[in-house]
């Protein structure tokens, strides 16, 4: 298993995962935000299961707790993602990114850090218009500061 | 035409070296199929029938004549030296292949082009009046609006995987030519009380197999608000539209479930907690790219033009006067539409020498702009009215001049069955054979106000609902069969065609539509469109005349 994050990649044992899993509320990606509870909410990590590659639901709520709910604490995406979607989920303000023993049958490892050299290399990460959740400077906030 | 700066041009090169990357690891064996999928689609590579098809975006359908230029050695090196112009004001290659795709993408890219979000479950090209800027009627010019949603939507992480496709129409003038009314989301821009730039906000319209007329969502959402607000709405449809069945994924169903007041009020509260910062400085942005707008120079006090002589010797010029050219809001220009539908022709497509002619024409006499329009054809949108007849002769010379704009023949057809992995039936030989059937009787009789389109499946592609006469290719016990709908209409007074009677074979096709169009010559009052004459007179004049010895 690989635990993945904007600047690191790390391999991660099954006791350390069975850990890091107890220590965090599990959603699955089609929660309703609406629905979260507060006791959610203060959880000082929580894991959003995207059940399938093309299931963006998940992408929303992982928004909708850093934008609606200013959830501050570990977001961790995990389940079913290509290594072409990282940059994706970075951006939506997961901190970091659990590949497991199925995904990585999957999807080489190899693949996975070819995603992740992509998204540490400016150049070669796709540039965004509108602000993201990742810290980088976006497009327009960029027109904005060149304006000044 | 927006002209991109360093942001843009590094967005297309950086997705053209990505989209490279994932092309040899499928090529290498290293991404499946399945899995390189969603990522050729998000840069338009379908896997048709017989071949790979690029689609590449044509940004609310305005192309400078170096693109158009770029497009045609495109065709040339790389596909059959042709293309095809799409009712989404794109254009489509249909024989690229795989290897060749990333090259074709670089091309692109030289020119400020792209296919990014040309398909995929995600907000696609936005389309917009391709009269845009220049017609008389108009009130907000809806380019800029169009360049936003396109940055904003362009790479969007969140909406990237939505149920499904999406859909964005833009429109600043009375009369729609859009059709916002039958997009995901039709936006209508106009001028709020204290005239300022508002935008009404219409949700839920699409063709397919549930066609569905589009709402009245929010009215006067100012200029600023519009991105947040979008942003809720998108945010509501990718939580709550279904996943389950594809068939009932468009926002369109999620609409119509919940109804629109709870849809409504889900968007609305969405947007009351919508974090504004990533919205800070849109206004900024709205401005510079209404500055980033090289506007055409137009000459003043031009004086009238006199054709009277011109027109007794060429009655055809005088007939593409009327069809073809319509009002601009500059004195002394006007807006002159290039047919794609010559009679018998294969709607919408353009061999590369025609293209390379429609860029030349557009250097000459239209400021080097051209624009698709969605009925498939291409627009020299500041051409002096003085130049006219020269622009004629020169498009008739290369079979270019056919008078049928808005008219029967100019027919919006899908690919069918000759491309299309998804039709069930042909959809362009029957246009074809439509296209030869009318051409006498529009040669005679003033046909304005009857549109014909044809769709080689349920997925509604052709656009067959919204026209007077809509042509659906179904297969019924293993023979390609059509069904015939009457009365649509994709204005702002929109309406979905009914259904005339049983389903024809393809060769009864033509004849039925003949019976149709005399029987509508009949009974019309003057000036009365096909779609108000069969709303007035009903449906049994029409179905009887139809099937009278069918």
């Amino acid at each position: 298993m690989l635990l993945l994050s904007d600047d690191s990649v790390t391999p991660i044992s099954h006791a350390d995962r069975q850990l890091q899993f107890e220590q965090s509320v599990a959603l699955d990606g089609a929660t309703d935000p609406t629905t979260l509870t507060d006791a959610v909410v203060a959880s000082p990590a929580i894991e959003i299961n995207l059940p399938a590659f093309n299931d963006g639901r998940g992408f929303s709520l992982a928004r909708y707790l850093r934008l609606n709910k200013k959830y501050t604490g570990v977001l961790r995406a995990t389940g079913n993602m290509l290594p072409d979607q990282l940059q994706a989920i970075i951006q939506l303000g997961f901190d970091e990114v659990l590949v497991g023993d199925v995904n990585l049958a999957r999807h080489s490892e190899q693949d996975w850090l070819g995603a992740h050299r992509r998204l540490t290399d400016l150049s070669a990460s796709l540039p965004a218009y509108v602000e993201n959740e990742n810290g980088r400077q976006s497009i327009w906030s960029g027109r904005i500061t060149a304006a000044q | 035409m927006y002209q991109y700066d360093d942001y843009d041009q590094s967005v297309v090169e950086a997705r053209s070296q990505e989209f490279r990357s994932q092309v040899n690891r499928r090529l290498a064996g290293t991404l499946s199929e399945e899995e390189f999928k969603p990522l050729r689609l998000m840069n338009g590579l379908y896997l048709q029938l017989h071949a790979y098809m690029l689609r590449v975006a044509i940004p609310y359908g305005v192309l400078s004549a170096n693109q158009m230029v770029q497009l045609a050695a495109i065709a040339d090196k790389y596909d059959r030296g042709y293309g095809h112009f799409t009712t989404r004001q794109n254009i489509q290659f249909n024989w690229p292949q795989l290897v060749d795709t990333p090259d074709i993408l670089d091309a692109l890219a030289e020119v400020q082009m792209h296919a990014i979000q040309t398909s995929g479950n995600c907000i696609r090209n936005v389309t917009t009046d391709p009269f845009a800027g220049v017609a008389a009627d108009e009130i907000v010019d809806p380019r800029p609006v169009c360049e936003l949603l396109r940055q904003w939507s362009t790479f969007m992480p969140e909406f990237s995987f939505l149920p499904r496709k999406f859909k964005f129409a833009v429109t600043g003038a009375k009369t729609d030519r859009a059709a916002i009314k039958f997009h995901d989301v039709g936006i209508q821009l106009k001028h709020g009380s204290e005239g300022q730039v508002v935008a009404d906000v219409w949700v839920g319209g699409g063709q397919g197999r549930t066609p569905r007329i589009a709402q009245l969502l929010k009215a006067d959402v100012t200029l600023d608000e519009l991105l947040p607000y979008l942003d809720a709405l998108m945010r509501v449809y990718n939580l709550y539209g279904n996943r389950d069945n594809k068939y009932k994924a468009r926002i369109k169903i999620l609409v119509a479930s919940l109804g629109l007041e709870v849809f409504a009020e889900k968007v609305e509260t969405e947007y009351q907690q919508t974090d504004r910062k990533r919205f800070v400085g849109v206004m900024q942005e709205y401005s510079r790219i209404e500055n980033a707008v090289i506007k055409p120079t137009y000459q003043e006090n031009i004086d009238d033009t006199d054709f009277s002589d011109v027109i007794k010797r060429y009655p055809e010029f005088n007939r593409w006067l009327k069809t073809n050219v319509f009002k601009h809001k500059q004195a002394g220009y006007s807006i002159a539409v290039v047919s794609l539908k010559p009679y018998e022709g294969i709607p919408g497509d353009a061999t590369s020498d025609q293209m390379r002619l429609l860029a030349t024409m557009s250097e000459t006499y239209s400021g080097s702009e051209l624009r698709v329009t969605h009925r498939q054809n291409i627009v020299l949108p500041h051409v002096k009215t003085q130049d006219l007849y020269t622009l004629w002769e020169t498009l008739r010379s290369a079979g270019l001049a056919t008078s049928n704009i808005d008219h029967p023949s100019d027919i919006i057809a899908c690919p069918g069955l000759d491309y299309c992995a998804l039709a069930k039936a042909r959809s362009i030989p029957v246009a074809q054979e439509i296209s030869a059937v009318v051409k006498k009787t529009e040669q005679t009789e003033n046909l304005n106000g009857l549109s014909i389109n044809v769709s080689g499946c349920i997925n509604a592609c052709g656009h067959h609902h919204v026209a007077s006469i809509g042509i659906l290719g179904l297969e019924k016990n293993g023979a390609e069969t059509y069904q015939v709908t009457l009365g649509g209409r994709n204005g702002m007074d929109a309406s979905v065609g009914k259904v005339l009677g049983p389903g024809l074979s393809g060769a009864q096709v033509p004849g039925t539509v003949n019976k149709l169009v005399d029987t509508w010559l009949e009974h019309r009052n003057k000036g009365e469109s096909f779609s108000d004459t069969y709303d007035r007179v009903g449906k049994k004049i029409f179905s009887e005349a139809a099937y009278a010895s069918a």
